[in-house]
């Protein structure tokens, strides 16, 4: 007999008696009941990930009865899905004590996924469960429910751990511009979200361009281009100024080398930025420690992907671009990576102008740059708005 | 029956000896840059202030002063010496800054402490003077300990096993937690408000929207700090109005002669209006019992000594105190001007 079975992304989606079989189904005509979900990159449904999981899991409960359920949906959307707002049927196989007579009890408390149990009090549970005739077995099965949970948070750490973490993984990595080397005390920290903000032409990617050929020598790096200003001739450019060597063979090669290790994608909306990162997620989470790593990703620029999002409707707008900007902390903490993102600048009071996606989105960044061309010379100045050793309003003049 | 009521009546200690008990197990602490109100264990502290205001640094100071022993090795640093929790919601903590600034507090404390003894004559006692400090500060980093939650559903899940966590590290180290901080705990605020609810299978059922997320926050805290006695420190980030908003930008290019400035930047809030706009739910709102405001200032002439770092503001909006503190964010720490 089939058995339904959880699989993540597109893949197998149902397993006959130990073979993987994807187009049989079709044979069996109306025999089952098929409810199926795309939820694409097109945009239709403008909302974060979380919410389209949610959706999907009212739907799921509709379907709670039937055998067998076909879901198509991106990776990011069935994964908290099948963590927090599965029906707690699914954890029968895997938890026995998630038995019918413990599902009625919490079903009757309101209780029927993993997530429902954060949002209730389970002390009450308890103390009603103490007053069932099978009160024992349902205080184990509440303490199993609450060794899941312990599960689903990132662990605690101790402080030394903390900073043996930091000291072994969170170097710092120069970009290869003096004067921003030196204002920020070495570099782009590993592990932090910096961004870069200014008006147009003040430099903003020629300085992420700059420090893209200067890791590459020794590190992958992602780029994700969202107006079309990755240019790999100025990637030679930099890249024919550091390179010392004699031959123009052997600095061709090198060339090549290095700038194969820059990957460029280009999205032109936030989905497809989603996509993308979650596609590197899976990637960096089973590449292996040797050989040459991914250490730095590039967004350029975020404001354009956000902004369009920012404007139509205001509280999941926001939320898509806090989900971004966390999902942008995540990587780059858990798999040790440093994030450049670029904003540009809206017109503000008095006529000045400020960063924009507004006050929610100064929270994301670990720090932030403001870049402006020095008028009449070649100069550019970068000044601190934030960081988090160094006293914002510190400034210094650099070039490219 | 009537010995029953005697044994009623019979008094277990006096009311002096009740508050000298309290004040013994629950002492009143006075931490810098908060001394003007002394806080106690089972108060909840929210610190409200624009982006880049130093209010982690503030709950940074506050771990520090926490997790140093009173004592250790003849010399006193004056701390706490219990555990501390940081709970990152912002996921921005800087261990390295962390660490440097527990570094310079345990040299300070050590220099310091030399001073009218006769100084270190021999090379010998000063690498033993550095391993003590190193051993020391190895205790003290293992007394911190953090966690960092990329959603309200990890926050919550962190909260419901923070009891069993708690009692295990009594149990295992005999470690006591103190002080609870929470950096920042409107983090998931809109995230949580775009999270439309869709409540199906029954009445009873909760749906996942601000209000019952909020709602069981606050529960857990509660519930937490009936059996884990602690100091709870959150920030909070708000955006400030017209009447106090500094453009960092105009700080370094623009500027604003001080007469044309209509409003003062050293206003305190005066009415009953907060200065911000509250977001944060009822629920969160009615649990905390105090509530600071800190905001930077471009006040320059007060900052003759430290002339590279920013001074902030606090002012303190419940209990009200009808001025405001002056402090600078330096390399030891934070330290008060005025």
């Amino acid at each position: 007999m089939e058995r339904f079975r959880w699989r993540h992304g597109c893949e197998e989606i149902r397993e006959k008696d130990g073979k993987k079989d994807k187009g049989e189904y079709w044979h069996w005509g109306f025999e089952f009941l098929t409810l199926c979900f795309c939820f694409g990159s097109g945009g239709q449904l403008a909302t974060t990930p979380a919410v389209k999981a949610r959706l999907l899991s009212a739907a799921l409960f509709i379907a709670g009865g039937s055998d067998h359920v076909v879901l198509v949906a991106p990776y990011e959307v069935v994964e908290p899905l099948v963590k927090y707002m599965a029906p707690l049927k699914n954890l029968e196989t895997e938890y026995p004590i998630i038995d019918p007579s413990f599902r009625k009890f919490c079903a009757s408390h309101g209780i029927f996924s993993v997530e429902d149990f954060l949002i209730h009090d389970l002390y009450m549970l308890a103390a009603f469960a103490e007053q069932d005739i099978s009160s024992e077995r349902l205080k184990e099965g509440i303490t199993q429910v609450l060794s899941i949970i312990d599960d689903m948070h990132q662990p605690w750490w101790n402080g030394m751990e903390l900073l043996e973490d930091a000291k072994r993984n969170k170097h710092v990595l120069p970009t290869g511009i003096q004067g921003i080397d030196l204002l920020l005390g070495g570099g782009i920290h590993i592990g932090q979200l910096t961004e870069l903000v200014g008006p147009s032409s003040s430099g903003k990617t020629q300085v992420c361009l700059q420090t893209a050929s200067n890791v590459a020598s020794n590190h992958m790096v992602l780029y994700i281009d969202t107006s079309n200003s990755f240019s790999p001739e100025r990637i030679a450019y930099f890249l024919g100024k550091i390179i010392d060597v004699a031959s123009a063979q052997a600095k061709n090669q090198i060339l090549q080398k290095v700038m194969s290790n820059i990957l460029c994608h280009s999205v032109f909306d936030i989905f497809a930025m989603f996509d993308v990162l979650h596609q590197l997620e899976s990637h960096l989470r089973y590449q292996d420690a040797g050989g040459c790593q991914m250490r730095l990703l590039i967004v350029d620029s975020i404001s354009l992907l956000i902004s369009p999002v920012l404007g139509s409707s205001s509280t999941q707008g926001r939320a898509l671009m806090l989900s971004a900007g966390y999902l942008l902390k995540k990587l780059a903490h858990q798999h040790n990576l440093a994030v450049l993102v670029i904003n540009h600048t809206v017109g503000g009071e008095g006529g000045c102008s400020k960063p924009a996606l507004g006050d929610s989105w100064k929270s994301i960044p670990h720090s932030r740059l403001f870049l402006s061309c020095v008028r009449g010379s070649n100069d550019y100045n970068a000044l601190i708005l934030k960081h988090p050793s160094m006293a914002s309003g510190k400034a210094a003049r650099f070039v490219i | 029956m009537g010995s029953h009521a005697k044994s009623w009546l019979l008094e277990h200690e006096t009311a002096r000896e009740m508050l000298e008990r309290v004040q013994a197990e629950r002492p009143f602490l006075l931490l810098p840059p908060l001394h003007r109100v002394p806080i106690r264990v089972g108060n909840v502290v929210e610190l409200a202030g624009p982006s880049s205001s130093s209010k982690t640094h503030i709950l940074i100071q506050a771990a520090i002063t926490c997790i140093l022993p009173k004592q250790w090795n003849g010399v006193s640093y004056g701390g706490l010496g219990h555990s501390a929790m940081f709970i990152d919601l912002d996921c921005r903590f800087d261990i390295s800054r962390f660490s440097e600034l527990l570094n310079h507090r345990i040299m300070e404390a050590g220099s310091s402490s030399k001073v009218g003894c006769h100084k270190m004559e021999s090379e010998a006692q000063f690498a033993r003077m550095e391993h003590y400090n190193e051993e020391l500060f190895a205790l003290c980093m293992k007394r911190f300990l953090y966690t960092r939650c990329y959603d309200s559903s990890e926050f919550l899940a962190t909260l419901k096993t923070l009891h069993y966590r708690l009692q295990k590290e009594r149990q295992a180290h005999g470690l006591n937690v103190h002080l609870l901080l929470i950096d920042s705990i409107g983090a998931f605020h809109w995230l949580d408000r775009g999270s439309s609810s869709f409540s199906l299978e029954g009445d009873n059922r909760k749906s996942w929207h601000l209000q019952n997320v909020s709602e069981a926050v606050v529960q857990e805290i509660r519930r937490l700090l009936l059996v884990h006695p602690m100091l709870v420190m959150a920030t909070k980030a708000v955006a400030l109005g017209n009447k106090y908003s500094t453009n960092e930008l105009t700080r370094s290019y623009g500027k604003w002669p001080a007469a044309d400035n209509q409003y003062s930047r050293n206003v305190t809030s005066t009415d009953q209006k907060l200065p911000y706009r509250e977001y944060m739910p009822a629920v969160w709102q009615s649990f905390v019992t105090h509530r600071i405001l800190v905001r930077d200032t471009d006040d320059d002439s007060v900052n003759d000594e430290h002339p590279n770092n920013s001074v902030f503001l606090l002012e303190w909006l419940m209990p009200p105190v009808n001025s405001l503190d002056k402090f600078t964010v330096t390399n030891t720490g934070v330290f008060i001007l005025s």
